[in-house]
C-alpha cells in the first residue's frame, strides 16, 4: 500500500511532464502512451485507462496536445495524440522547472548522505 | 473481439455526455481494453483472469471519475449559460422522469390529488367569503333585521320597516321583500308559483337594472294601484322562453290578474321568487300590516356613500328603541341588527366550507408530506448518479438547476392533474354548496390556483435539492462505490422520513377523527327518535285556492270530506291532515301566555311552534297522545269567513279554542302541574288573542329536521283555526303513488280548483332532512379516506426503502440463523413504532381541534372515545398491512444473494 501511495504521488506531480515527454518525438495512442511509460520506468510506474485517459482528455483540453482519429489497413481506428506548438512550450517550461526541482532535491538529499 | 464498448458505455451511461462525444470516449476505451486483454493473453494469463483485470484497470470508478472531473467540466463551458442549458435541463429533466415513471406519476397524483381538493373548496371559500358579490357596489348592502332580547333575529315586521325607511338617515335606499306560494293559472292548468311580494325600492336597493321594460315605482306599491308584475329573469326564460315583448301580457295568480311591466336582472337574487308583486297587494292577504306578524320578510339596504356600517346600526338601534318604546306589545325588547350581506348571505356555509377548507389543507400538507419523503427516498438512490456527475465535472450549480427543473416539472405536472380534479369537482360543489354559487359563484380562480402550486413546487423543490446540496458535501468516491448506501446524509434523510411519516399519519388520524365524529353523528342523527312511526306513512300536500275572496271554512271542510274518504279506502290504515307538515314546511311560531299568570314582559312572552291539525293526524303520524283527549267536533268549527286575518281573529276571540301541546311545552309551561285544562292566550298580550284551553298532550315530534332539538308546539284544531295549505298524512299498505292519485281524485271531486303537488313517503322527507349533514360526511369522508390512503403510503414507501437498505442486514440476520417471523417483526414493529408515535400525535391534535366541529356534531361530544378509539385502531391496522408487506418481502430475502450482492 505504502508503495503505491508514493507512486500516487508522484504521478500527481510528473504525469502530465510524462505525456507531453512522449508526445514530443512522435504523436502515440493512450495505449502505447501507457506501455511507454510502464515500459521505460521498468514496471515502476503504471496508467491504467481510468486514470490516463482523463489526463489526455484535460491536456487536450488545455490546448497542449491534439488528439486525431487514425486509421491504418487492418485495424480499428486509433486515436493518437500529438502535442500541439504551445504544448511544445508548455514541454520546455516543465522540463526546465522538473530538473530544477531534481537538482534542488537531490542537493538536500545528496549533501545529507554525503 | 468481445464486446468492450457495451461495458464501458454502462459506465459511462448517465453522465449526460454529449453522444458524439460519449462515443469517442467508448471507442478509445474499449480500444484500449482489447488490446491490454490481448496483451493479457500473451503473457500467459487464462482468459477470465485477463478480463478480470483488463475490467479493474479500466473501470476502476475512484479513478477514473476524479480523474475525468477537471476534465469534463472544462469541456463543456457553455453548459452554465442560462439559454441552451436551460433546454436541455428541461429535456434531461423529462427523460430523468419518463425513466422513473412509476415514482414520477405517483408523485404527480398525489401532490395533484392535494392541490386538487384544495383549489376546488377554495372557490367555495372565496365565492363565499372573498369575492365581492355580483352586484354594483357590494359593500353598501346591508340585511336589517329585528333582534329580539332573547337573542338570534328574526324577520322584519313590515309596519317597523316603514318605520324604519322614514326615521332613518344612513342608507339611500331601503327595501323589504317576502316570498309566498300562490297558484298561477293558466290556459294548460294550474301551477304553484313562488311569488315575492317587495317593497318599490326592491330591485334598485340591490342595483340589478331590469332586462326589460321597467322596475317598480312607488306608485305600483300603493292600495288601489295598477296590479303589476315583475317577471324574474328565470321564469321569463321558462315560462316566456325570454321574449322581449312580454311586457303588456298578463299573469293570473289567483284570482288575481296582473300586468307585466319589466322582467328582473338575469342575476337571480331571491333565487326562489318566480314573479315579483308590488307589497302592497300582499298586505290584507298574509297580515302584514300587523306589527306583531314576523312573517318571512327581509329587509335590505344600500348604505349611503361613506356611511359605515357600524354607524348605521347606531341608528338602526336608536329607532328600534324608539319603536319598542312606542309600541311595548308588539316591539317590547326588541332591537335592530344591520349585518353586511355578503356576511348574511354566507353565514349559512361559513362553518361547513371553512372546516372543509381546513381538511383540504391538511390533505395538502399530507400529500406534500407523502411526496417529500419520496422524492428523499429518491435523493439516496440519486445519489451516486449525482456523485458520478459531480465526478465528471458537473457544478453545484448546475446539479441543482437540473434537479430544480425536475422538480418544477412534477410541480407543474401536479398542478395540471389539480386543476383537472377541480374542474370535475365543481359540479358536485354547486349542489352542495348552492349559496356559494349564489354569492360569487364557483370557478376556477387564479389566486389559489397559483397558491397550491406554489405549495406543490415549494415541496417538491426542497426536497428534490436536498441530494443536490447533500452531494456537495459528501465524499464523491465513496458515493460511487457504496451506491448511496450508508452514506452520511442516509442517516438524517432516514430520520427525516421518518418525521415525515409520523406526520403523515397524525395529520390522517386527525382528519379520520374529524369525519369519523360527523359520520357517528349522522348515524346517530338518523337513528334519532322523530317522535313519529314514519314507516308506511305517505304525505300528500293539497294547497286549497287561496283566491282573497275564498271562503276559509271551505278549506277545513275539503280537509274533512277527504280524510272521511280515505278513512274508509281499503289498504289506508290512518289518514289525517296538517298546515304544518313536518320536514317539509314548518315555519309557524305563535307567541301565547298563560292568563291564569301576570302578563309577562313584551320580551318574555313565551314562542312555540303552532300548527292546524285535523283529530286523524296523531295516529297517521304515530304520534301518542299522553293525556287528556284529541279534538272532538264538539270543539267548533269555524264559520264562513273571507280570507282576512283581521275578521277571523275578530271571531276567535269571541269563542275558547282547544289545542293540544306536546310533552316539551307541557313541561316547560307547566312544571310539575297538569296542563290538560289549563287555559293560555294565543298571540301576544297587544293582539288580545283569543283564549285556548288545552284539553290534551301528545307526544314530542320532530318538525325541521331529524338532528333539530324538539320544541315546544301547540296543536289547534283544522275545523277551527284557518287553514291556508295542507298536507294528508296516510297511513297506508298501498303503493304511494297509488295513494297520491286517489287523494288526488277525491279532492278533485271535493273542490276541483285545489292543487293536489308532489307525494312522498315521510321516510323520504326525513332522509332529506339530513342532506346537508350527509354532504359534510360525504366531503370530510372524502378526504379523510384520501388522507388515509396517503399515509398508508408513506409509510409502505419508508417501510419498502428501509427494507431495501438493509437487505443485506438482513441477509445476515438469517444466516445466523434468524427465522423470517423475527425480520418480519423487525420491519413490523419500526413501521408500527412510526404509526403509534404519529396516531399519538394525531390523538392529541385532534382533542385539540374538534372543537371547531363542536356545532355540527349530533348526539356525541367532541371526544367522543369511540371515534377516538376506532380511528386510531383503524390508522394502526393500516399502518400494520402497510409495513406488513415489505416485511414480509424483507423475510423472503436469500441471504446468499443478500451477502453476496454488492
Amino acid at each position: 500500500m505504502a508503495t503505491k501511495s508514493i507512486d500516487a504521488e508522484w504521478k500527481k506531480g510528473s504525469a502530465e511532464l510524462l505525456i507531453l515527454s512522449l508526445l514530443e518525438a512522435m504523436p502515440r495512442h493512450g495505449y502505447e502512451i501507457s506501455k511507454l511509460i510502464e515500459h521505460r520506468s521498468e514496471g515502476g510506474i503504471r496508467f491504467h485507462a481510468a486514470s490516463l485517459y482523463p489526463l489526455l482528455y484535460r491536456l487536450e483540453k488545455r490546448g497542449w496536445i491534439q488528439g486525431r482519429w487514425v486509421e491504418k489497413s487492418g485495424q480499428r481506428r486509433r486515436r493518437y495524440y500529438q502535442l500541439t506548438p504551445s504544448g511544445v512550450k508548455v514541454l520546455a517550461a516543465q522540463r526546465e522547472g522538473w530538473q530544477a526541482f531534481v537538482e534542488a532535491i537531490s542537493r538536500i538529499t545528496g549533501a545529507e548522505n554525503a | 473481439m468481445r464486446d468492450w464498448g457495451q461495458l464501458i458505455r454502462k459506465e459511462v451511461a448517465g453522465l449526460n455526455l454529449q453522444p458524439e462525444r460519449e462515443e469517442e470516449i467508448v471507442e478509445e476505451f474499449s480500444q484500449h481494453a482489447e488490446d491490454r486483454f490481448q496483451e493479457l493473453l500473451n503473457t500467459g494469463h487464462d482468459e477470465a483472469e485477463a478480463v478480470r483485470v483488463t475490467l479493474a484497470e479500466i473501470c476502476d470508478r475512484e479513478v477514473l471519475t476524479s480523474g475525468l472531473q477537471e476534465v469534463v467540466r472544462r469541456d463543456d463551458p457553455g453548459r452554465v449559460l442560462p439559454g441552451n442549458g436551460l433546454w436541455r435541463d428541461v429535456r434531461y429533466g423529462f427523460r430523468s422522469l419518463r425513466t422513473n415513471l412509476g415514482f414520477s406519476l405517483i408523485v404527480i397524483a398525489v401532490l395533484g390529488i392535494g392541490i386538487g381538493a384544495n383549489v376546488a373548496m377554495f372557490t367555495v371559500v372565496d365565492a363565499a367569503f372573498l369575492r365581492p358579490l355580483r352586484l354594483p357596489e357590494p359593500d353598501r348592502l346591508v340585511q336589517l333585521q329585528e333582534t329580539p332580547s332573547a337573542g338570534g333575529s328574526m324577520p322584519v315586521a313590515y309596519p317597523n320597516f316603514v318605520d324604519w325607511q322614514k326615521q332613518s338617515q344612513s342608507f339611500e335606499s331601503m327595501a323589504i321583500g317576502g316570498t309566498f306560494q300562490e297558484t298561477l293559472r293558466q290556459s294548460g292548468g294550474y301551477e304553484r308559483i313562488r311569488v315575492g311580494y317587495v317593497s318599490s325600492a326592491f330591485h334598485k336597493t340591490y342595483g340589478v337594472p331590469p332586462s326589460v321594460g321597467r322596475g317598480f315605482s312607488e306608485s305600483d306599491d300603493r292600495p288601489g294601484a295598477e296590479p303589476a308584475a315583475i317577471l324574474s329573469y328565470r321564469f321569463w326564460q321558462t315560462h316566456f322562453a325570454g321574449d322581449p315583448k312580454v311586457v303588456g301580457r298578463t299573469l293570473q295568480v289567483d284570482d288575481q290578474l296582473w300586468t307585466i311591466v319589466g322582467v328582473a336582472g338575469s342575476f337571480q337574487w331571491h333565487r326562489d321568487a318566480d314573479v315579483f308583486v308590488p307589497i302592497a297587494f300582499g298586505q290584507s292577504k298574509y297580515g302584514l300590516n300587523m306589527r306583531e306578524n314576523h312573517s318571512s320578510t327581509g329587509v335590505i339596504a344600500r348604505l349611503k356613500p361613506g356611511v359605515s356600517v357600524t354607524q348605521a346600526r347606531t341608528e338602526m338601534q336608536q329607532i328600534a328603541a324608539q319603536l319598542a318604546k312606542q309600541y311595548p306589545g308588539a316591539n317590547g325588547g326588541n332591537s335592530a341588527s344591520v349585518v353586511p350581506l355578503r356576511e348574511f348571505m354566507s353565514g349559512g356555509i361559513r362553518q361547513p366550507a371553512m372546516l372543509m377548507f381546513g381538511a383540504v389543507g391538511l390533505l395538502l400538507l399530507i400529500a406534500c408530506a407523502n411526496v417529500a419523503g419520496l422524492l428523499l427516498a429518491r435523493a439516496a438512490v440519486r445519489q451516486r448518479e449525482i456523485a458520478i456527475r459531480t465526478a465528471l465535472g458537473a457544478s453545484r450549480l448546475e446539479l441543482v438547476r437540473q434537479l430544480l427543473t425536475e422538480s418544477l416539472l412534477l410541480a407543474l405536472g401536479s398542478a395540471l392533474t389539480g386543476l383537472g380534479v377541480a374542474r370535475l369537482s365543481f359540479e358536485w360543489l354547486r349542489t352542495v354548496f348552492p349559496e356559494a354559487e349564489d354569492l360569487g359563484g364557483i370557478g376556477l380562480d387564479l389566486r389559489v390556483l397559483v397558491f397550491s402550486v406554489a405549495a406543490a413546487g415549494l415541496t417538491a423543490v426542497l426536497f428534490g435539492l436536498v441530494p443536490a446540496i447533500q452531494s456537495t458535501r459528501l465524499n464523491v468516491a465513496q458515493a460511487i462505490r457504496t451506491g448511496g448506501r450508508a452514506s452520511r446524509g442516509g442517516a438524517v434523510r432516514g430520520r427525516t422520513r421518518k418525521l415525515l411519516v409520523v406526520g403523515q399519519v397524525a395529520m390522517a388520524v386527525v382528519l379520520s377523527i374529524g369525519a369519523g365524529l360527523l359520520v357517528r353523528s349522522l348515524l346517530a342523527a338518523f337513528q334519532a327518535d322523530p317522535g313519529f312511526r314514519p314507516e308506511h306513512v305517505v304525505a300528500v300536500p293539497v294547497q286549497p285556492p287561496d283566491r282573497k275572496t275564498a271562503d276559509l271554512s271551505e278549506n277545513s271542510r275539503l280537509l274533512r270530506a277527504v280524510t272521511e274518504r280515505l278513512a274508509a279506502t281499503p289498504g289506508v290504515l290512518a289518514v289525517g291532515a296538517i298546515d304544518q307538515m313536518p320536514f317539509r314546511n314548518v315555519d309557524s311560531y305563535g307567541d301565547f301566555y298563560r292568563d291564569d299568570r301576570p302578563i309577562p314582559a313584551p320580551a318574555a312572552i313565551p314562542n312555540a311552534m303552532k300548527a292546524a291539525a285535523t283529530t286523524g293526524y296523531f295516529a297517521a303520524m304515530g304520534i301518542p297522545l299522553l293525556k287528556g283527549r284529541l279534538f272532538v267536533p264538539a270543539d267548533g268549527r269555524l264559520p264562513s269567513l273571507p280570507r282576512d286575518l283581521a275578521r277571523v281573529l275578530a271571531y276567535l276571540r269571541t269563542v275558547e279554542m282547544a289545542a293540544v301541546i306536546n310533552q316539551t311545552m307541557a313541561r316547560r309551561y307547566w312544571p310539575g302541574e297538569d296542563p290538560v285544562g289549563k287555559t293560555f292566550r294565543f298571540g301576544p298580550p297587544s293582539l288580545k288573542g283569543p283564549r285556548v284551553r288545552i284539553v290534551g298532550v301528545v307526544g314530542d315530534s320532530r318538525q325541521h329536521a331529524l338532528d333539530q332539538p324538539v320544541e315546544p308546539q301547540y296543536y289547534f284544531s283544522s275545523d277551527l283555526f284557518p287553514v291556508f295549505t295542507a298536507t294528508f298524512v296516510v297511513r297506508t299498505t298501498r303503493e304511494p303513488a297509488e295513494v297520491g292519485s286517489l287523494v288526488r281524485a277525491i279532492v278533485t271531486e271535493n273542490q276541483p280548483d285545489a292543487l293536489v303537488t308532489q307525494v312522498e313517503t315521510l321516510e323520504t322527507m326525513m332522509d332529506r332532512s339530513l342532506s346537508g349533514r350527509r354532504n359534510n360526511v360525504l366531503l370530510l369522508g372524502l378526504f379523510s379516506a384520501i388522507a388515509l390512503l396517503l399515509a398508508a403510503f408513506g409509510l409502505y414507501a419508508t417501510m419498502a426503502y428501509t427494507v431495501a437498505q438493509r437487505t443485506q442486514e438482513m441477509g445476515l440476520r438469517m444466516a445466523l440463523g434468524a427465522a423470517a417471523v423475527d425480520v418480519q417483526g423487525l420491519v413490523v414493529r419500526e413501521g408500527l413504532l412510526l404509526a403509534v408515535a404519529g396516531v399519538a400525535v394525531g390523538l392529541v391534535a385532534a382533542a385539540a381541534g374538534a372543537r371547531v366541529l363542536s356545532s355540527m356534531l349530533y348526539g356525541i361530544t367532541t371526544t367522543d372515545v369511540m371515534t377516538y378509539a376506532g380511528s386510531a385502531s383503524l390508522m394502526v391496522v393500516i399502518t400494520l398491512l402497510a409495513s406488513y408487506v415489505p416485511a414480509w418481502r424483507a423475510s423472503r430475502v436469500d441471504p446468499m444473494t443478500a451477502l453476496r450482492c454488492e
